[in-house]
């Protein structure tokens, strides 16, 4: 790797360097190709550089993607965007690698080094729920899919294919899945209830990615008469969080989860005007929650108009900020990451 | 600073291969890791060589050694700022061997930083020069590898 420096103080000293000088030293020769794009090295490098994240929202009716960064005084600067080349949903980010997801197409996308993975074609059915996470004892990424039919899939990446997983008892045909999961400490959550004879029980479905098993968490005892479809489950600062935003009014309400599983309600924002909130996106940075109203339409204008609006629990801020056109997925991603540079 | 070495103090003499004799305090030499155990069975009359340490380069390490502030991670950092301003890319190099070779506590991270940030924007035939690294691909090979990743070679300095 040197002719003068030992291998270890090389390898030291490319552990320093960002993301796209490494992606440019690939070319030096091939054991520096070799060590750049192995597995421990981009776990390594992509575990150990703390990097701001960045803010996508995708533009479903003209489908482009916008990128934000938030400095310190959140205000929201517009970046140039990666390339996008698919018209999918984000369903999460982990470490710097967006899981992208539309029916039975799941792909991993790395922006930060413009590399895509489209993942194997599941073997089940169409999927109730759909979670992604990161597996942080063998560094290994997962994409979980409970299926119609109670089955349980998992694909790992670094095994590179899927496989069935035990179901659990809670799991079964009348379970409904909230659209947007999210992954905190190791567990991918998902909002669920049961949609049968013996009403609406909702609760907080939990898998484990490392241990590969299910787990619940109780649902705060007010929000469980709460319309299923206002509520969402959400990382806000570190804090597991549910959100429950009422159809065509102008609040919101924020849960989080505290020591020993109690629930509290720590924070109700009002965003006035418009025709209520649309939807609301949890951001586990910043303390912040992205808030997208809509609003009144303009005469002779068949368009829906969107206004975004950040909402900062700290300091109790709600501050517009302007992007054009519907935004139907937010996410966020932090950039700087080599995963998937190993990938063909 | 170079002097004979003399069975004064508990001092430890340390030899560069360009001849010189450095003598240094046991809570100085202990900090190179890889003369630690000579120290421990040296007497004050032992003369412990360094083959890859060239004088420059112990008088760097001496000064980062004696000179690092104790405590307060901001005078940490401005030390350790001016202590690499001024060396040149040949320099570091030299520098960088000794260090890795004496394995000295704390410098390698700085050395390690201050190369990385030297080469973040320079080109793959500037690394190859600096580390001294054949090219092993093919005219092909090279040229694929590159075109996968073009993006990365924007805004590339000029060597």
């Amino acid at each position: 790797m040197s002719d003068f420096l030992p291998d270890s103080v090389v390898e030291r000293i490319l552990l320093k360097l960002p993301h796209t000088a490494l992606v440019r030293f690939t070319s030096v020769s091939k054991p520096w190709n070799s060590l750049i794009s192995s597995h421990n090295f981009i776990v390594q490098h992509s575990l150990s550089n703390p990097i701001d994240p960045l803010i996508l929202t995708f533009h479903s009716t003209r489908s482009f993607l916008s990128t934000f960064c938030i400095d310190p005084s959140l205000t929201f600067t517009p970046i140039d965007s990666p390339s996008y080349p698919f018209s999918l949903r984000f369903l999460q980010s982990v470490h710097g690698l967006v899981c992208l997801h539309h029916a039975h197409n799941v792909i991993l996308w790395n922006p930060s080094i413009n590399k895509h993975f489209r993942i194997p074609a599941p073997t089940l059915g169409p999927a109730a729920g759909i979670g992604f996470g990161f597996d942080s004892k063998n560094h290994d990424f997962k994409v979980i899919r409970i299926v119609h039919s109670c089955r349980v899939e998992l694909y790992s990446l670094n095994q590179g294919c899927w496989k069935d997983i035990d179901v659990p008892l809670e799991v079964d045909l009348s379970l409904k899945f909230s659209d947007t999961p999210c992954f905190l400490n190791g567990n991918v959550h998902w909002l669920v209830y049961h949609d049968d004879i013996y009403g609406d029980e909702k609760h907080i479905l939990m898998f484990d990615v490392e241990e590969e098993k299910f787990g619940k968490l109780e649902f705060p005892a007010k929000l469980v008469k709460a319309l299923f479809m206002n509520l969402k489950v959400t990382v806000i600062g570190d804090n597991l969080s549910v959100l429950n935003c009422k159809s065509r009014r102008d609040w919101c309400d924020i849960w989080m989860v505290g020591y020993h599983g109690v629930w509290n309600k720590m924070y109700s924002f009002n965003i006035v005007g418009g025709r209520g909130i649309s939807n609301v996106f949890g951001l586990s940075s910043k303390e912040t929650v992205i808030v997208l109203r809509q609003d009144p339409e303009e005469e002779e204008s068949e368009r829906t108009y969107f206004s975004m609006h950040s909402f900062t629990y700290q300091s109790e801020l709600v501050e517009f900020f302007d992007v054009e056109g519907e935004v139907s997925s937010v996410c966020e991603y932090t950039p700087g990451s080599l995963f998937l540079l190993d990938k063909a | 600073m170079a002097e004979k070495a003399s069975p004064s103090s508990n001092s430890i003499s340390l030899k560069t291969v360009d001849g010189k004799i450095f003598k240094v305090s046991p809570a100085i030499a202990n900090q190179m890791l890889t003369i630690q155990p000579l120290i421990k069975d040296s007497d004050s009359s032992t003369i412990i060589s360094l083959p890859d340490v060239a004088a420059f380069h112990l008088t760097k390490i001496i000064e980062y050694l004696e000179g690092k502030p104790a405590a307060a991670p901001s005078a940490v950092d401005a030390f350790e700022a001016q202590f690499v301003k001024d060396l040149s890319p040949e320099e570091l190099k030299g520098l960088l061997i000794a260090v890795g070779y004496l394995k000295v506590n704390g410098l390698v991270d700085l050395m390690a930083n201050t190369v990385a940030k030297l080469i973040e924007n320079k080109s793959v035939e500037y690394v190859r020069k600096f580390f001294g690294v054949v090219n092993d691909f093919t005219p092909a090979e090279e040229a694929k590898c590159r075109q996968e990743h073009a993006w990365a070679f924007d805004g590339v300095d000029e060597d």
